[in-house]
């Protein structure tokens, strides 16, 4: 059985297991990572996802916490190789940002395009019910894509005031959609 | 639990617009990996992120629309209003806070209430007094009486005075009675004792103080004022005598005694003399 328990002796006593049932209880975090990071998308994204769970499963017993590092960083440094090597294979260029397509969302953030319109309806009914200048700092940093301070600058309130309302929009739109199923894993 | 990943909330959207530097971009990306609650709220911040970006036109098309002539009814904005403080996370300071306010508010109408009462009473007091006595006093020894605090002083027999086995056994004997609250028959036996033993401080003491029960004020200070001449710095004594200066009126000869009692950190009467000298002081400002 692949399984190692490992206690972090950094002094914060919390204890950090990993074994293969981790691993992929992870699986769904990985692929976003991929994604994400690597926009690897159909069936590429699969093949490193694989291959990469392959990889980690096979060596996670050699897994040893050293510097109080997160468990996450084990399994990035699996993806960053095998993500590597797909590229190198196939004669490509690393792409390591996620460009913001939706046709490249679905799949991986929207089940298909009928489940982002319904979000999108979801959305504008929870965003109706918060504060104009939240609807006003949503609108200009996500849809029409300012930088904090120039999102600041034209509303006239200070930064630190628009970084607060927009934690605070995200916290309530998140409170109020907790219930729906489309944000559900 | 919930995550501890400092600033999170800012630090996902960052990641999801793609703006979050290099360093820290790693350093979350190993985090969310291994963090279950850090990756939910991420697939909710780029799911709401993604969706506002590609139909932001239709979700945002109301803010960027003049507004409506009809403005929505009264019970619509009411029911955003309660789901915005249901939602918002300041309630939590916001009640507390409120509750605060209200309590200190009405403790201080209540102290208000209770000082203008004493006040008036006070000065009913003055004036059964005055007529009493056929001759108006000064302002400022109208006497707030109501100030006075006679309460019962538990009496334990000193040392010494247990070498004297014939004053003792009567102490004892008396003792028992005054503890009774049972100060008329105490004022008598005691009454009775102190001329038989002049210099008994216990004797003298809870005579005063048995008389300032029963009434016999006068009688009262002036076998307190025994005690003090047998011992000056009886603070028990001093204190009673103040309280018997203020069932008198006599807040200026009270409030003497008291000055130099509340100096006195030693005894358990001090710290009471500072607060009764306090009040006394407030109430005669107020009045001029």
């Amino acid at each position: 059985m692949i399984a190692q328990n490992f206690i972090d002796n950094a002094g914060k006593g919390r204890q950090r297991q990993i074994d293969a049932e981790w691993i992929v209880s992870r699986q769904e975090a990985v692929r976003f990572y991929l994604w994400k990071k690597w926009n690897l998308n159909g069936a590429d994204l699969d093949d490193v996802l694989q291959e990469t769970m392959a990889a980690a499963l096979q060596c996670c017993s050699k897994y040893e916490g050293r510097n109080n590092a997160e468990p996450g960083t084990f399994l990035i440094g699996i993806a960053k190789n095998v993500a590597q090597s797909f590229f190198r294979r196939e004669h490509r260029h690393e792409r390591r940002r996620a460009p913001f397509e939706i046709a490249e969302c679905i799949g991986i953030v929207f089940k298909d395009e009928t489940e982002a319109e319904e979000v999108a309806k979801l959305l504008k009914e929870k965003i109706s019910k918060l504060p104009k200048i939240y609807v006003q700092v949503l609108d200009l940093i996500f849809y029409q894509e300012y930088r904090e301070k120039e999102a600041a600058q034209k509303l006239g309130i200070p930064v630190n005031k628009l970084y607060s309302i927009k934690s605070d929009a995200l916290k309530r739109l998140r409170k109020l959609c907790r219930n729906d199923s489309r944000f559900k894993p | 639990m919930s995550c501890q990943y400092p600033n999170r909330l800012e630090v996902m959207t960052n990641y999801v617009r793609g703006v979050l530097p290099d360093a820290e971009q790693e350093t979350f990306e190993a985090h969310y990996l291994g963090c279950d609650e850090c990756f939910r709220d991420l697939r909710f911040v780029e799911k709401a992120a993604a969706a506002m970006h590609y139909f932001g036109t239709g979700i945002f098309e109301p803010t960027t629309a003049k507004p409506k002539p009809v403005s929505p009814g009264w019970l619509k904005k009411a029911k955003i209003w309660v789901e915005e403080i249901a939602l918002s996370q300041q309630w939590k300071r916001v009640v507390p806070a409120l509750a605060t306010y209200i309590l200190l508010v009405a403790t201080m109408s209540l102290g208000f209430y209770l000082i203008t009462s004493n006040l008036n009473l006070t000065h009913h007091s003055f004036r059964a007094h005055s007529d009493r006595r056929g001759a108006m006093l000064p302002e400022s020894s109208a006497q707030p009486n109501i100030l006075a605090r006679l309460e019962h002083l538990d009496w334990s027999i000193s040392e010494a005075t247990k070498t004297d086995t014939a004053l003792f056994a009567r102490l004892v004997a008396i003792q028992r009675i005054y503890q009774n609250h049972n100060y008329h028959q105490a004022v008598e036996r005691l009454t009775q004792l102190a001329s038989d033993f002049p210099n008994s401080i216990d004797a003298h003491l809870f005579l005063g103080i048995s008389q300032l029960h029963t009434n016999k004020t006068a009688e009262g200070i002036q076998s307190l004022r025994e005690v003090l001449q047998l011992d000056p710095e009886n603070a028990a004594a001093q204190w009673y005598l103040v309280q018997g200066h203020l069932i008198q009126g006599d807040v200026d000869e009270a409030r003497n005694l008291l000055v130099t009692l509340a100096e006195r950190q030693d005894s358990q009467y001090g710290q009471q003399a500072a607060a009764l000298l306090a009040t006394i002081d407030k109430i005669l400002v107020q009045k001029k």
